[in-house]
């Protein structure tokens, strides 16, 4: 990379259903704490990108009100409007630009205050898609789930039992809502049926709350304790859902694939020591593992099986209970690359992993997982 | 500190912000109808494209290649299913319970209509979903009446030959 940039602070609410807390505060504390343990004050130099939405937001410019509690007044301030993992990509550029050395990067919304299901049919093709009121994010991923799962022989048994270890992890993580100490696949698989394959379990709710994190490079990142450096970046975007594949994610095997080459890894399974994935279902996960290179193109199940992703495996993925954990549309990817980089801190307390030194953390967006962003994190 | 004033509208102003609707634009426009009108005929036009070949159906005017794809083409009535879902007895949000058939779950399915390189989102009728497979052949089941709506092409079943 051109400069050498480093996550030097973060912070994270507790993610809920209905928070007893407007977005404006819970974003002014995450900001306030991330900016705090940086060492930096308002009226310090850095710029600020925000990750919310308009249409989540019940307004347009849903950022104009995030000024002052983003600690953006009278600093350059824009929002990216879908993942989290994405302002941080665009802050990243920022600081490689030159222009500036700090970069406040946020994620939030709160699906409390809106119909959570309604986004989720708007996003569809206008033209014949969203008129004939059959596709919805839910019934969109059974079809995906559907495609893998019959195209590399994945089990019912497999899809859950990665949906019952995020449940599990995420009885670890104190910020989680979504949890559920010992759960198993058969508890999964028994849940009510949401579009076959996906039950209820399987899916990541969506839920209120908003993290952030510092990056900077010079002085302050040489400077910071235990920083965690940004080693490899990539980012791609597929076609919309029914003009491509949907048995694979492309997109995030060439995301992965550009951030492993500017990380000189070129065998993920062994040089990657844990995992952060943006999985919405659970069936995202066992494709990620294939899409990030962790195991071969249908492995996925058997990988799983192999116990490897388990939070005492080799490589552990999701230790926080990943978005099953807690999904916040816009802060959900953000979130992994916080936790990621938690782990190679060893911030992480009850849920934290021995010997993290290279982490992986992704964010995705769009309907079946349509685009892709992938940090690779390394210690020191 | 005053009592907060609680109010379950902010404001309230007339007008409408289409959100589940759509304004239709030149391209839509001419797309959409010369499709309805070949509904009419029973017959099913895709947009190829002259890029890369794509055949898109449901037509469309613009290519990933950045193309755009202008030759109308006919594509057969008969496809395959590559996935499928059927709704379980809970429904999902948003989406109620009874906009599939009384008691019976609802069988939708992306079908590769031959001819055609794009997936069409239908139902599938006549079948069970314990019947219904990735492979499975299908034909498009007209509606008693053709009237050239996009619903049309809503349903398939399963293929007799
Ligand atoms: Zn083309």
């Amino acid at each position: 990379m051109r400069r050498e940039v480093a996550i030097i602070s973060y912070a994270q609410t507790p993610y809920e259903a209905d928070a007893n807390a407007s977005r404006e505060m819970q974003v002014l504390k995450v900001a306030r704490e991330a900016l705090q343990a940086a060492g930096l004050k308002q009226e310090d130099r850095y710029t600020v990108v925000t990750a919310n939405n308009d249409y989540l937001d019940g307004r347009t410019i849903s950022n104009m009100r995030l000024v002052e509690p983003a600690g953006a007044w009278m600093k350059n301030e824009s929002k990216a409007e879908m993942d989290g993992a994405y302002a941080a990509l665009y802050g990243l550029w920022r600081i490689l630009s030159g222009d500036h050395d700090v970069a406040l990067i946020i994620g939030e919304s709160q699906a409390s205050v809106y119909a959570r299901w309604l986004p989720g049919i708007m996003m569809f093709d206008p033209t014949f898609d969203r008129q004939r009121w059959l596709l919805n994010e839910a019934s969109a991923a059974a079809l995906q789930a559907r495609a893998y799962m019959n195209a590399f022989g994945i089990s019912g048994e497999q899809v859950a039992g990665v949906a019952a270890k995020n449940l599990d992890n995420a009885s670890l993580n104190p910020l989680a809502h979504n949890k559920l100490a010992g759960a198993d696949a058969a508890k999964v698989l028994g849940s009510r049926m949401l579009y076959d394959p996906l039950t209820e379990m399987m899916m990541a709710p969506y839920c209120d709350g908003a993290c952030a994190m510092v990056i900077a490079a010079g002085e302050l990142a040489e400077k910071a304790e235990r920083p965690v450096w940004i080693r490899g970046v990539g980012f791609a975007h597929d076609s919309y859902l029914t003009e491509r594949t949907l048995k694979e994610m492309n997109s995030l095997r060439l995301a992965a694939e550009k951030a492993y080459a500017m990380a000189g890894i070129s065998d993920p399974s062994s040089q990657v020591d844990l995992a952060e994935v943006h999985e919405n279902f659970a069936h995202e996960e066992l494709m990620a593992y294939e899409a990030l290179g962790f195991c071969g193109k249908g492995e996925g199940g058997a990988f799983f099986d192999s116990g490897v992703t388990r939070r005492d495996g080799k490589l552990p993925v999701n230790v926080s209970g990943g978005a099953t954990g807690a999904n916040v549309v816009c802060a959900t990817g953000l979130a992994r690359i916080i936790e990621a980089a938690m782990q190679i801190r060893g911030d992480a307390e009850g849920r934290q992993v021995a010997g993290v030194k290279t982490a992986v953390a992704t964010g995705q967006t769009g309907p079946c997982a349509q685009e892709s962003v992938v940090f690779v994190l390394g210690g020191e | 500190m005053a009592e907060m004033e609680y109010k379950k509208e902010t404001r309230s102003v007339e007008g409408s912000w289409p959100m589940e609707h759509w304004s239709w634009k030149f391209e839509s426009i001419a797309l959409i109808s010369k499709t309805r009108e070949a509904f009419k005929e029973k017959k099913l036009l895709g947009l190829k494209c002259p890029g890369c070949g794509l055949v898109y159906f449901p037509p469309k005017p613009y290519c990933r290649c950045m193309s755009e794809p202008d030759e109308w083409v006919e594509v057969k009535q008969q496809g395959t299913i590559t996935t499928y879902t059927f709704t379980g007895a809970w429904a999902y949000e948003g989406i109620k319970e009874e906009e599939g058939p009384a008691g019976e779950p609802l069988i939708i399915v992306g079908v590769n209509f031959d001819g055609s390189d794009t997936l069409t989102v239908c139902t599938l009728g006549e079948a069970k979903p314990e019947e219904v497979f990735v492979g499975m052949r299908v034909q498009l089941k007209w509606p008693e009446n053709i009237e050239g709506r996009l619903d049309d092409i809503a349903h398939v079943v399963p293929l007799r030959e």
